[in-house]
């Protein structure tokens, strides 16, 4: 019974996020499309909504194809273990307040692991293939993943200092006062810049690089294979814009201050106004606030992919290790020797 | 999701079975990892059995070097290891050699290994392996009894960790493991932090000075 | 106190990395070493160090004996770090001698020909590599912590800082490939002894759940009173898994295997720190342990020690069987160094003040006359410079740079070429085989009086009889040394070069003053001849004030036996 009651719980986690995935693709797609002056799917479905099961309906008919030297264990395993890992971090995120699936005292820690899981599926997938062009896509990718990696928790280390718990509803909530936005701007930058890269997306989508590497690790994959690979992608997408929101912009806490605008009406219009206010309480902190900033951060997404041309791998990574890493461990040393002089280290809070 | 259904099976109740088949799965990937032919499957075993191992110390409780672990064994050694193996592309047919002849060898090693090993083991632990009864060290009265303590104590063991997982205070009064840990580790360990921050150190000049490109 | 002055002096040397020559870094490294020597002295007058202080929390301890050992090994490596502090030769001319000229004056080469600078080896792989005095400075630290570690951990820790220092140096000389695949070798069978010392102290800790050493020995002497069967059975296991790894570490018989490959296979100035200061740190531990967890031999019928005397056995054997069979000079100094770590294990294990005098006193001698042999190889090297070999044979060895003499023959008539470096390698070399006047006789000869002493009749006679077989390969170094015709010509356009003379202007205040010629042969640099007088001259002349070596070790035995509150 037990054991039932946590697989409703597991699929009632993931066919959100899959559902989820599948419309931030068609979002995707009309994005682009109306930043570049066209129109985008707009056949199937009610305004092209339901072009993204048509593709994926497309690809799950299509036939297999497997290359004849390859690998076959592995070449099926890469794209698998890139998307039950990708979908291994929706575990601990807390979407609303009370709602979550697991409040994982090691919260942080847990989502740091399942990332650096995730470079496996690729590094196996480009292998197994046999293929020049994949496996120096997922050479790419992966020394691509590991450095960013590292600036990633760096990052995250910081945010851990303020907060001093590695729990996701802890780090939430001790920014009631205001979003660590606020303190750490310039580290949100450079988290936001590393979750691009960490993603694979343009301007750094140098493992799939079409104009060189046709189309990366995933280049023999195909049919249902690909769409693993596909969900994975954008599942991450997804996740990492839902990290953001947690670390930076204050998860699932009201945007809008809501105290602030009830004292303001209850000045203006001086009645007592309980229905409005209890409209807000519930709104103050349900889900709707982190699936809006998500939802914008993946907008911001969307936007950088139209934008920016693709940079060459080398200056990838040199962009990684001589700026990015210097300037955050700069912070490393920095915002301890501020905290401490603030005299604001955190407290354990234990919820 | 099967961390998750592990860890909520866990909460309700801890069985040591699975430690058991964790255990049995361990040694299983131990020797595929030595048997494999190719350098890259063989790795990849090898992160099996790191995988295997952090989610043994998840089971038992130590969820935070658990996940260290993962993190730092899987998440970046293995793959460095994997990278660079999949660089150098070694032909599988140089590593064919034959190794038959010194199996007797290494069968009289690993046994000469285990004998030592099992003396030393703590007892209660060996107890009911072969290797104890091949060294031979305890009487059967002796035996008995503690073959009896053991199970005792694994009942115990259950419900201790019934209990304490279970409660919700307990959140409240036991600090975090990482709590504890820094505890410690910043207190009175505090010179083999610096001492092995050192070690790090030299790590890292020794990596700068072996590759850095003379003029 | 005085290991975070070594670390803040040890930080600010990492710290400091300006692209510099490395001559000025083993300068500095000297004067850091200085430095240590005189604060380690100054601790020896501690009140109560007599009994040993514990250092951070009880992690570390400093008695007069690891004292003692830190002041030996800053000395050897102080010394091994003059070896590329200073250029290996000079050229003398009388006309610039004089005071006045020698500090205001500088000189400068007329012609900056590539000749001169290869005749005085500025070029050398070994003065371009900058961070070789780090790596010494850190492998120092990692050595003095562990002689001075009195908890499990923290011998691991500092193992492991001393091992990856010594790895790194073995590569560090990245254009010779013998060097790199040594340091590989190295760095493999190290990894392997580091498991064998892990899993040892993790199975001590599973057991007893301590890992500081003072309790470890406590408990064990406890269990020797009572003679709890399950307790007593399994530390001498623990202690063997531990004693392998160390065995392991410093080459000793049944584990010895990598070392005739990897001391061959580095650049000599290298073998001479890899060979000495690992080994004084280990054995250092060893006689601690090996000290302290000995009484548990009375109680059971197994104790981890005399594994140490199979192992003390098989070195003596081993050590000089194999070594008659080398050619080449620095396989046969590892294998002469295994068999005297088998003396030296053999005066360990026994365990009673005179042995243990005779150990201290075998690892201090032992250890100087390693040195002198080693610095005297480097040294011969760089006297052959002018010569040409007309042997193709020896021409043809690879890394010729880095460790020019690689082979006895070509030693082979070299007193004819210069006497008295040869006559010191002699005399160290007849130190080693135990040759009576000299101060490797006396060690071996306390040895043995101490091991029949207590009994041990059967290792006393193995010990003499190998001592008599090693004999053999040394008077042969000797025989080729002194009564073989040389196979070296001198090289003719350098020779013209130096009898024309060297043209050199003498500056004074970037004005010319004078315009002199270096007529002399070019000669070894005074830091390498003094060094090697120096080293030379305590093994030979140790007969003539033997007192205060002998008191020393003496007095440092009787410390460790006499219970502290005396």
């Amino acid at each position: 019974m037990i054991s039932l009651i946590s697989i409703i719980e597991g699929l009632l986690l993931i066919v959100p996020a899959l559902l989820s995935v599948a419309f931030v693709t068609i979002a995707e797609r009309k994005t682009m499309a109306s930043m570049q002056r066209r129109l985008g799917p707009n056949a199937v479905g009610y305004y092209g909504l339901l072009q993204a099961f048509a593709d994926a309906l497309k690809l799950l008919l299509k036939e297999y194809v497997a290359p004849t030297q390859a690998n076959i264990i592995l070449f099926f395993l890469g794209p698998m273990i890139t998307l039950i890992f990708s979908l291994l971090g929706y575990l601990v995120v807390p979407f609303g307040s009370g709602l979550f699936v697991s409040d994982y005292s090691l919260g942080m820690l847990y989502m740091l692991a399942v990332s650096s899981l995730a470079t496996y599926g690729i590094l196996l997938a480009g292998w197994s293939a046999n293929s020049k062009y994949a496996f120096l896509g997922s050479l790419r990718s992966t020394a691509q993943l590991i450095s960013y990696e590292l600036i990633l928790s760096s990052v995250i280390v910081l945010v851990i200092l303020l907060t001093g718990n590695l729990n996701m509803i802890t780090i939430i909530e001790s920014q009631r006062i205001v979003d660590f936005l606020l303190p750490l701007f310039p580290l949100f930058i450079i988290f936001f810049i590393g979750s691009i890269a960490e993603t694979n997306r343009a301007p750094f989508d140098l493992a799939e690089a079409e104009s060189e590497l046709v189309s990366g690790f995933m280049t023999e994959h195909s049919a249902s294979i690909f769409v693993f690979f596909f969900l994975a992608e954008y599942a991450s997408i997804i996740l990492i814009c839902v990290l953001n929101s947690i670390l930076f912009l204050g998860g699932y806490l009201c945007i809008i201050p809501v105290d602030f605008l009830i004292s303001i009406l209850n000045t203006v219009f001086s009645i007592d106004n309980s229905i409005l206010e209890e409209l807000f309480s519930n709104v103050s902190s349900s889900p709707l606030n982190l699936a809006l900033k998500t939802g914008l951060l993946i907008f911001i997404f969307i936007w950088v992919r139209a934008s920016f041309p693709r940079i060459r791998f080398d200056q990838l990574m040199s962009v990684c290790w001589t700026v990015l890493l210097p300037l955050v461990i700069a912070y490393v040393v920095l915002l301890p020797c501020i905290v401490y002089g603030l005299d604001a280290l955190p407290t354990q809070i234990l919820l | 999701m099967t961390i998750h259904l592990l860890n909520d099976y866990c909460t309700n109740g801890f069985k040591i079975e699975f430690v058991d088949m964790i255990y049995l799965v361990s040694i299983f990937l131990g020797i595929l990892t030595i048997v494999n032919r190719n350098p890259i499957v063989s790795v990849l075993f090898l992160i099996g059995l790191f995988v295997n191992v952090a989610g043994l110390l998840i089971l038992v409780g130590y969820n935070f070097i658990g996940l260290a672990y993962i993190l730092v064994y899987v998440g970046a050694v293995s793959i460095l290891f994997l990278f660079i193996l999949m660089l150098i592309n070694i032909r599988i047919s140089e590593l064919l050699n034959e190794t038959n002849n010194d199996i007797p060898l290494a069968v009289l090693t690993v046994l000469l290994f285990f004998y030592i090993i099992g003396q030393v083991l703590p007892t209660n632990l060996t107890d009911n392996t072969i290797v104890s009864t091949l060294s031979n060290t305890f009487s059967d009265e002796r035996n008995t009894e503690l073959h009896n303590d053991f199970f005792n104590l694994r009942d115990l063991k259950q419900q201790i960790d019934y209990a304490s997982s279970h409660g919700w205070d307990n959140s409240l009064i036991e600090p975090t493991h990482i709590a504890s840990i820094g505890n410690i580790m910043y207190t009175s360990y505090s010179m083999w932090l610096i001492v092995s921050s050192i070690i790090l150190l030299l790590g890292m000049v020794g990596a700068i000075v072996i590759t850095i490109k003379q003029k | 106190m005085l290991l975070s002055s070594i670390f803040c002096l040890l930080l600010s040397n990492a710290i400091s990395f300006r692209r510099d020559t490395a001559i000025l870094y083993s300068r500095v490294g000297i004067i850091i070493l200085f430095y240590c020597i005189y604060l380690s002295y100054n601790n020896l007058f501690i009140t109560y160090l007599d009994s040993g202080i514990g250092l951070f929390g009880g992690l570390f301890y400093t008695s007069s004996i690891t004292q003692f050992f830190h002041i030996l090994i800053f000395t050897i490596s102080l010394l091994i770090l003059n070896m590329t502090g200073f250029y290996p030769r000079k050229l003398i001319s009388s006309s610039y001698l004089s005071l006045h000229r020698l500090l205001f004056t500088k000189v400068k080469f007329d012609n900056e020909n590539k000749s001169i600078n290869d005749l005085l080896l500025k070029k050398g792989e070994q003065y371009t590599i900058i961070e070789y005095t780090l790596m010494l400075l850190f492998i120092i630290t990692g050595s003095l912590l562990l002689i001075s570690s009195s908890d499990l951990v923290s011998i691991f820790l500092s193992i492991e800082l001393q091992s990856y220092g010594l790895y790194l140096l073995c590569t560090m000389y990245r254009n010779s490939e013998s060097s790199t695949s040594a340091g590989l070798t190295y760095f493999l069978l190290g990894g392997l002894a580091s498991c064998f010392i892990l899993l040892g102290i993790a199975l001590i800790y599973a057991n007893l759940g301590v890992t500081y050493l003072d309790s470890f020995y406590v408990i064990n002497n406890l269990a020797g009173i009572f003679n709890e069967q399950d307790i007593t059975t399994y530390i001498p296991y623990c202690l063997l898994l531990i004693a392998i790894g160390l065995l392991f570490k410093i080459s000793a018989a049944p584990f010895h295997f990598w070392s005739p490959d990897v001391y061959d296979g580095i650049p000599t100035i290298v073998t001479t720190f890899v060979a000495i200061i690992a080994k004084i740190s280990i054995l250092t531990l060893l006689l601690q342990l090996v000290h302290y967890t000995n009484s548990i031999y009375i109680t059971t019928q197994y104790s981890w020690t005399t594994s140490l005397l199979v192992s003390s056995l098989l070195s003596l054997v081993i050590g000089t069987v194999l070594g008659l069979t080398q050619f080449r000079i620095k396989r046969l100094f590892a294998y002469s160094t295994i068999s005297h770590l088998g003396f030296m294990l053999l005066a360990l294990t026994i365990n009673s003040v005179e042995s243990i005098q005779s150990f201290i006193f075998y690892l201090v001698q032992y250890s100087l006359s390693n040195l002198n042999a080693f610095i005297l190889l480097v040294a011969i090297g760089y006297s052959l410079f002018g010569y040409e070999d007309k042997n193709v044979h020896h021409n043809k060895l690879i890394d010729r740079n880095n460790s020019p003499i690689q082979l006895i023959s070509q030693l082979k008539g070299y007193f004819h070429i210069n006497s008295l470096l040869a006559l010191s390698l002699a005399i160290t070399l007849f130190s080693f085989a135990g040759i009576p006047p000299l101060m490797g006789f006396f060690a071996k000869q306390m040895v043995f009086s101490a091991a029949l002493q207590e009994g041990f009749v059967f290792l006393t006679l193995i010990g003499v009889l190998t001592s008599v077989i090693s004999a053999v390969y040394y008077l042969f170094i000797v025989k080729t040394m002194f009564f073989s015709e040389h196979s070296y010509t001198k090289i003719t356009y350098l020779y013209k070069k130096l009898f024309l003379g060297i043209p050199a202007l003498v500056l004074q205040n970037n004005k010319v003053i004078d315009n002199i010629q270096f007529n002399n042969k070019p000669s070894l640099s005074s830091s390498l001849s003094i060094t090697i007088s120096i080293l030379t001259l305590v093994i030979l002349l140790f007969m003539f004030m033997p007192n205060e070596w002998l008191h020393m070790s003496n007095i440092l035995a009787i410390v460790l036996f006499v219970p502290s509150g005396m």
